[in-house]
């Protein structure tokens, strides 16, 4: 098989990635809600790389990098970043979930949480440094960074409960 | 994992991040990424629209649920307010043509006000909370131009940074990226404002201690510098105070724009004008 189509080649059971994928595109699309306080928008969680690195690391679907890559595009639109530069993170962050070592077919939770702060603080630093390499955009204060790392972390206990709930209960003779 | 999915993974991840690579250069030096970006925008916005529907909903079942004596109630106040502005409106005519009389008593030449505007809806609001951005309807196609300056009904709203067929990106003035050639209404007195790198106050460049600027002063546009058509409010001043030298003052301005709630915005898209002596 020729390396384009093993690219283009969409391994079975990634309908629930890209739907998930397609849903934080939505998610880190709202607004923050009026009525909360300012400060609590600035943790907000980056939600499309909490579901790729889940996607990667806690389940045993091959997952296509196709994936992150056409996420990442959304993303970069939405948040007017350099075009293609959320794709890199996401699939960076993706194949480096895929590497999170496995016992029992499950992550070993010290690995997938030390991969995931590492994946947070390196997307975070990329997109700060390629706002500052871009140099039409204007850059937020570098504590807005932590804190949205710090939002990622949290949101990560969130993102377990909901994904791995969805996906037991997926788990049925009919697969996706 | 055995052996060959992994090599096909690496090789996926290379010619991915090859092609990020390719994009994120091809945009930064070139145009040629516009349209298929401009296609993503779009979709983008759609979501942004839809997920943000909730506020249109809001508005809707408010508009909806208001009773027939307070729409009543409303209707009143907006013809008396139209009143008003008409009698307004008329003043101003007076003053301006005493003002234009004034002028050629002074000497002073006037270059033909040419401004014109598009107006765009907020397609989408500010991209994060960290950043003063936020993105427009309008584009390339309706006349939109980099660096056109961005009005609200209460003042200067901010610039257009980046503009793509069919929306354009804006930096509010509160960007620590925008400089607003500003005057002070009541002395005359001329100064560049600035962001401060938050979202909600302003400040003025390297203005003196001796200046005569006080709390509560108006500034409005220069016209200095052809972006800012003269004349347009900009921003109150709400505090100074002195530095450690005691050489310069540093003050803190409210924007008076609404930065935060405005929907339809002003684009200028024609030349501005600003007051020249006659030679």
């Amino acid at each position: 098989m020729s390396l384009g189509h093993r690219i283009l080649k969409l391994p079975r059971n990634n309908i629930g990635f890209i739907i998930t994928a397609a849903l934080s595109v939505f998610f880190s699309a709202f607004d923050s809600f009026a009525f909360l306080p300012e400060f609590v928008s600035y943790f907000s969680p980056n939600i499309a790389l909490l579901v790729c690195f889940y996607w990667a690391s806690n389940t045993n679907t091959p997952v296509s990098l196709l994936v992150p890559f056409g996420t990442g595009f959304f993303l970069d639109a939405l948040f007017a970043y350099p075009f293609g530069l959320n794709s890199l993170i996401l699939c960076l962050i993706t194949y480096l979930g895929m590497k999170i070592p496995k016992r029992e077919n499950k992550p070993v939770l010290k690995f997938q949480l030390a991969g995931l702060g590492m994946a947070s603080i390196f997307a975070e630093l990329l997109l700060y440094l390629s706002l500052i390499w871009a140099e039409d955009a204007s850059l937020p204060s570098p504590l807005v960074l932590v804190y949205s790392v710090i939002g990622t972390l949290i949101t990560w206990v969130v993102v377990i409960f909901l994904l791995d709930r969805w996906l037991v209960s997926e788990d049925t003779e009919v697969s996706f | 994992m055995s052996a060959a999915p992994q090599t096909s993974n690496i090789h996926t991840l290379v010619v991915l991040v090859s092609v990020c690579v390719v994009c994120i250069c091809l945009e930064q030096f070139t145009n040629v990424i516009n349209h298929p970006k401009q296609f993503v925008t779009w979709i983008t916005l759609g979501i942004q629209r839809v997920a943000n529907g909730y506020e249109d909903v809001l508005r809707f079942s408010n508009n909806y649920l208001s009773d027939r004596n307070e729409l009543l109630q409303r209707i009143d106040e907006l013809e008396g307010e139209i009143q008003q502005t008409s009698a307004e409106n008329s003043q101003l005519r007076a003053l301006e043509e005493s003002n234009v009389e004034l002028r050629e008593i002074l000497g002073l030449k006037l270059r033909e006000p040419t401004i014109s505007y598009v107006i765009a809806e907020l397609a989408a609001p500010l991209v994060s909370p960290a950043r003063d951005e936020v993105t427009l309807n309008r584009g390339l196609a309706h006349g939109i131009k980099e660096g056109a300056a961005v009005l609200d009904a209460s003042g200067v709203f901010g610039q257009v940074v980046e503009v793509l067929p069919y929306t354009s990106r804006v930096f509010l003035i509160t960007d620590k990226r925008i400089a607003v050639p500003v005057r002070v209404e009541r002395s005359g007195l001329h100064a560049v404002l600035t962001g401060v790198g938050d979202s909600k106050h302003l400040t003025l460049e390297h203005v003196e201690a001796t200046a005569d600027l006080a709390e509560g002063d108006l500034l409005i546009t220069s016209g200095l510098g052809g972006i800012y058509p003269y004349g347009y409010p900009v921003g109150l001043v709400t505090s100074l105070e002195p530095d450690e030298a005691g050489v310069a003052v540093r003050s803190t301005i409210e924007p008076l724009a609404e930065l935060h709630r405005r929907r339809f915005i002003l684009i200028v898209t024609g030349a501005s004008y600003s007051e020249t002596p006659a030679e």
